[in-house]
């Protein structure tokens, strides 16, 4: 399953997160992440939107590799509209995750990744998910493009 | 390198020649570029001629040679999806991506 959807993540995305959660009996507590693309002030410019771009097999091969590692399994859950959902989860196994990660131009305000954890116990949930999103960021090859407002652009250097 | 070859031999790693010594050969590679160094070589991939074996460092070296603007910049080399070490030893390759500092999220 790879995490990469073209343009940004769709709020339904998450909306189906919380939904397929909320019908897991096993879940309580859920932690979701929304980075947003944030209109920085750099002295070229205004940030207007920033392009991804990703080696995406790599990309993917880290979230299986930091997953296996962080969550103790790789599992990364379908993300589709919010009516689609599974109805039996006992099968699936806990934590779940679901992150997706866009590819493309996302404007300011527009979100490019999403992560939601859900787990039983809320501690968990929101230790797994911070250490999801500082592994997403410091190990899978994504790279933006901060495209600004004097027409120039500036490559995204993660703090 | 030189004279005449009877057989080639394949030892997992190099390939050599009736006398064990390991016979060097050009591949057209391909190489990916990601981030600003897409800006700095002007493309997001290319196909080289790759002389093997060499190390990551020589390969390194090679790019180089083809872009300069490289020498200055601080990227990792990722052979067939793989971050390999500067002295690893490549036999062939049948992707090169060369990776700045990630910035996802």
């Amino acid at each position: 399953m790879s995490i990469f959807v073209d343009g940004g993540v769709d709020i339904a995305m998450v909306a189906h997160a919380v939904t397929e959660l909320n019908r897991d009996r096993r879940v309580g507590g859920q932690n979701l992440f929304v980075g947003q693309v944030r209109a920085d002030k750099h002295p070229e410019g205004v940030v207007t939107g920033i392009e991804f771009t990703a080696h995406r097999e790599m990309a993917d091969a880290a979230v299986s590799a930091f997953l296996k590692r962080i969550v103790g399994h790789d599992h990364v859950e379908p993300v589709g509209d919010a009516t689609a959902h599974s109805g039996d989860n006992s099968g699936t196994a806990l934590p779940r995750v679901f992150i997706r990660h866009g590819l493309g131009l996302i404007p300011v305000g527009a979100s490019p990744l999403f992560i939601a954890v859900g787990t039983e116990r809320r501690d968990e949930a929101f230790r797994l998910c911070r250490e999801i999103l500082e592994a997403l960021k410091s190990e899978a090859p994504i790279y933006g493009k901060e495209l600004l407002d004097s027409e120039g652009h500036k490559w995204k250097v993660n703090q | 390198m030189g004279g005449d070859i009877d057989s080639i031999t394949y030892n997992g790693g190099d390939f050599l020649d009736t006398r064990g010594a390991p016979l060097h050969y050009y591949c057209m590679t391909r190489i990916r570029y990601f981030g600003p160094l897409t800006e700095l070589t002007g493309t997001n991939e290319e196909h080289l001629k790759i002389t093997f074996p060499l190390t990551v460092g020589e390969l390194r070296g090679a790019l180089e040679q083809q872009h300069p603007a490289l020498a200055a910049e601080s990227f990792r080399i990722a052979v067939d999806a793989v971050i390999r070490d500067t002295d690893t030893t490549l036999s062939a390759a049948g992707e090169v991506a060369c990776l700045p500092a990630f910035a996802g999220g």
